[in-house]
């Protein structure tokens, strides 16, 4: 696919403004109306997925050229997919597309933003996004009675991700995680320094080689391995193997979980049971990747061509992707499973949840952008008087960690496997 | 042509480097809509000079001031759907209102609410809400904006009992062409914004009069906007995710969708119901958008409309009326008094609709005036749009009725969408005897039969209003509409120009789209 391929949604966008706000439906009040953290931060229409469309088109059909602040524009986006799920709840297109697609024309034409060069050559250095050495990429498990999957066989590899590998602070939710698998009695592995980006990133940054390569590396580690079950705590790198491989023609011949669906079915099983009182008011907040973005792939090949009575239509039928199938009840099944626990949602949540800010690359370039982005999240979960935020995703930690302690706030934040691990 | 250096120097020390922008990529999002690619073939339009973010009146106001002085045109639009938020011609820079965007009050007590231009309807009225109220709401959805200046005509879903925007407005704070604020209504003598005809100046027609000025007269910066009663819930709980969402609303609020026999008796029934003001919203949603109203993609639209068809379109005219009470006594009175008006007038309900939970969703879907986009652009045809007087109900029926006429034979040649032939969209006002339609129909323009069909169809509707006394089009704007119809209209194009010209004496509030002064 190019970005010539998405010319009917660019052509066809009404500027109808939906892309900018969470459904009308379940507009609650005068706050916290709006999705796209673009266009509330930029004003700017050009930085709405709309604008965004306006401005592809202008580039193929040669009325704009390249400019910094054009490129700078694609990518103060941290392509939450909020806009596609606002534009779909009424249209049948994918303004997420034409959003990838206008990424991976900058690259392809060398339009680099200059973080992200940084960040790729790590990556084809390192193996990692993090900038970190691949030789320490296992610390974060150093001590955990885990089996390796590069020397032995297990039922389930556990995939910890670049945010958890090299970001200190976080890894006792990783940790958590595989604890908990283990106290549940799941056959589970890791591959320690072997493991390699899931390439997740490099694909929403535009750079589809790179995706391609860490997705291909993937496949083959994980068929010699012989695994039956992928799980992930991070939800980006869940969207990655259980999304985009699939979109690229490499879906993986396995069951791909995010920890806290995986958690859910012990609890089903009755093999985890939280028993202690944890008394804290929480709420939650949808990572993107694992919400929104996480609903399975749906391939789809065809047309829209004009049928009887002058109507276009895709052939053959194409079923949209619309935030609807997305992971929402497993993480709040489990807080809900826990003792004590108050839990409270806040304004925008499932499927309209505002982003934490450190997708699409933003966290890297536009690092106050992300910053900002966090805030409006930690404002938002303030008005629910929650003692706690709970997430699913190291990323989403991370940046809303960095906001409570710039906001001076007192809010606490922990994974939804840090929660549980109390309860137990 | 650039911005002079020095106009763009003056611009930029007002609003900061950040809300002023003349890059090439930023003007084209901006010169984009949709209605232009039907016309020229071209979704692009003209390029502004800059684009600007004012964020509040006394900015708006300096800027205007600036504009005078460097004789550089400007034009504000506010949400930005619809092509005649562009400029007409070149050396126009664009205020984008979008950072006023603050509920300035709300008095319950008074009945009214303040907005500046970028808060939603959406936003309004969630907050309204709150309060036991709700807002008028126009048809093309509530992502759009809340000022009742904004909207080219300004009439909704629930019109019948939310009124229409020419008449909701209040106070209104003005920035002139010159850079003067006028404050008019009450407002104008400082004793709140609660009537927009005084004490103080009206100017309530000249300022919108009929339409609202489309951008081509000053800016308004806040308004007053009169709120109704809402008798349902605080919040809409909503369960579900998008866009199956499910609402949670009380059973004292219902909705039938009813199919007449003939215009006559449609017309009949929409008296009786305004005299019985029974209808929280008497909106005729031809079945046509019921269909795409109910479903989640453009197939099973298309599908539900051939289900629907033989139920409405082949029976006659239907009308969508949403019922809604405060008691369970007043809204099995109601629920009477609308059977009563349907057995007279040989009116049947349509079943799906009696299905509670379509009935509910349906309910959301038209007082949130959610679904506009996906009931004309989810086919990614051109839609057009004709007729749209506001006068009597039965005059406005006439036009629906003038408009399927004129328009079958294109449908029936293949040209334009079977769309059912009477699609026209509109509402009863105020539980009265005022009411709205406009006739829609949708063409492909990448055939230019079709394409031809449409303008074709555009004219002869034109023609028609001209001709059988149907009004003046909703369509009409800039020079050469208003100069065909203001001598059949009592020279009312002369009283806009002269109106334009003690307004603007320099020109540079642009308005090709709504008239023009001669130099």
């Amino acid at each position: 696919m190019v970005l010539e391929d998405c010319r009917d949604d660019l052509e066809w966008c009404s500027r109808c403004s939906m892309c900018k706000f969470i459904p009308m439906e379940v507009i609650s009040g005068y706050d916290f109306a709006t999705v796209c953290p673009s266009i509330a931060r930029y004003n700017f229409h050009s930085y709405s997925a709309g604008g965004k469309l306006n401005m592809a088109l202008a580039m193929l059909d040669g009325r704009i050229d390249y400019t910094d602040k054009l490129v700078e524009m694609i990518y103060q986006c941290q392509i939450c997919g909020g806009c596609d799920v606002s534009c779909k709840y009424n249209r049948d297109m994918e303004p997420m597309e034409a959003l990838y697609e206008f990424r991976m024309k900058c690259v392809g034409d060398g339009q680099l933003v200059p973080a992200h060069m940084i960040v790729i050559d790590g990556l084809r250095r390192e193996d990692n996004m993090m900038g970190g050495s691949k030789s320490q990429r296992g610390d974060w498990a150093k001590g955990l009675d885990v089996k390796d999957i590069t020397a032995e066989k297990a039922e389930v590899y556990f995939h910890a991700g670049c945010r958890y590998c090299f970001d200190n602070e976080l890894w006792p939710a990783a940790r958590s995680a595989v604890g908990l698998l283990l106290k549940a009695g799941v056959d589970v592995g890791i591959t320690g320094k072997e493991e390699v980006c899931c390439g997740g990133r490099s694909y929403e940054i535009g750079y589809l080689g790179e995706f391609t390569k860490y997705a291909e590396h993937n496949i083959e580690m994980l068929k010699v391995a012989g695994v039956k079950i992928l799980v992930t705590s991070c939800a980006d790198c869940y969207h990655a193997f259980k999304v985009l491989y699939h979109k690229i023609g490499k879906k993986l011949d396995l069951e791909v979980l995010h920890i806290t669906e995986y958690l859910e079915r012990l609890l089903e099983e009755g093999k985890l049971k939280p028993t202690k009182k944890v008394p804290m008011v929480v709420t939650y907040h949808d990572p993107c990747h694992l919400g929104r973005m996480g609903e399975p792939w749906i391939p789809w090949e065809g047309v829209r061509t004009k049928g009887s009575g002058m109507i276009f239509l895709h052939e053959p039928p194409k079923e949209f992707r619309r935030g609807t199938h997305g992971v929402y009840e497993p993480p709040r099944n489990i807080l809900k499973s826990i003792p004590g626990l108050n839990f409270i949602e806040m304004a925008r949540i499932r499927e309209r949840a505002w982003c934490c800010g450190a997708g699409g690359g933003v966290i890297d370039a536009f690092p106050e952008f992300a910053l900002w982005t966090a805030l409006e999240r930690v404002n938002e979960a303030r008005t629910t008087e929650a003692e706690a935020i709970v997430t699913a995703c190291p990323w989403c930690k991370r940046i809303l960690s960095d906001a409570i302690k710039e906001s001076g706030d007192r809010l606490q934040i922990y994974d939804v496997v840090e929660i549980l691990e109390q309860a137990l | 042509m650039a911005l002079n250096r020095n106009a763009y120097k003056a611009l930029e020390d007002i609003v900061g480097a950040d809300n002023i922008s003349e890059e090439p990529a930023v003007l084209d999002a901006y010169a984009l809509h949709w209605g232009l690619k039907a016309f020229t073939g071209n979704p692009f339009g003209r390029r502004h000079e800059a684009v600007l973010l004012p964020g509040s009146t006394e900015d708006v106001q300096v800027i205007v001031k600036i504009c005078n002085q460097y004789k550089v045109k400007f034009k504000a639009l506010s949400t930005g759907w619809g092509s005649m938020n562009g400029p007409g011609g070149e050396g126009v820079i664009q205020l984008d209102l979008r950072r006023m965007n603050r509920i300035v009050e709300i008095n319950e007590k008074a009945m009214y609410a303040v907005v500046e231009p970028y808060v939603i309807n959406a936003q309004l009225q969630a907050e309204l809400m709150k309060r036991g109220l709700t807002c008028n709401i126009i048809s093309a959805g509530s992502n759009t904006s809340a000022l009742p200046l904004t909207a080219l005509m300004g009439s909704g879903p629930t019109s019948n009992s939310t009124s229409y925007n020419n008449r909701n407005i209040l106070g209104v704070e003005w920035v002139l062409p010159n850079g003067e604020i006028l404050r008019t209504g009450s407002l104008g003598s400082g004793v709140g914004w609660f009537c927009g005809d005084g004490p103080g100046p009206s100017l309530r027609g000249i300022m919108r009069g009929y339409k609202s000025p489309l951008g081509g007269l000053g800016v308004f910066t806040k308004a007053a906007t009169k709120v109704y009663h809402w008798p349902g819930p605080e919040v809409v709980p909503v369960e579900g995710a998008s866009p199956g969402y499910t609402p949670k609303l009380p059973d004292i609020i219902s909705a039938h969708y009813i199919t007449f026999p003939s215009w006559e008796r449609f017309t009949e029934a929409g008296y009786k119901m305004g005299e019985s003001e029974i209808a929280l919203a008497c909106d005729k949603l031809p079945p046509w958008m019921l269909a795409l109203n109910l479903t989640e993609n453009a197939r099973e639209g298309i599908r539900l409309f051939s289900e629907i068809r033989p139920q409405t379109v082949d029976k006659g005219i239907s009308v969508l009326v949403v019922i809604g009470a405060d008691s369970q006594r007043e809204f099995d009175y109601k629920e009477k008094v609308l059977k009563r008006i349907t057995s007279e007038t040989g009116g049947e309900y349509l079943p799906l609709v009696e299905e509670p939970a379509t009935r509910k969703k349906l309910i959301w879907h038209r007082v949130r005036a959610t679904t506009g986009a996906r009931e004309t652009f989810r086919l990614m045809l051109s839609q057009g749009a004709s007729f749209g007087s506001c006068d009597s109900w039965e005059f406005a029926v006439n036009e629906a009725r003038e408009g399927a006429r004129l328009k079958q034979k294109y449908i029936e040649k293949g040209l334009l969408v079977d769309d059912g032939v009477d699609n026209a969209w509109g509402t009863l006002y105020e539980h009265g005897h005022m009411g709205h339609m406009d006739e829609l129909y949708l063409s492909d323009p990448t055939d230019p039969a079709s394409k031809q069909a449409a303008f074709t169809l555009m004219e002869e509707t034109t023609r028609a209003c001209m001709e059988k006394a149907l009004g003046c089009p909703q369509t009409v704007m800039g020079d050469r509409g208003h100069d065909l119809f203001g001598p059949r209209m009592n020279n009312y194009h002369l009283w806009v120009r002269k109106f334009k010209k003690a307004l603007d004496p320099n020109g540079v509030s642009e308005s090709t789209n709504y008239i023009t002064v001669p130099e």
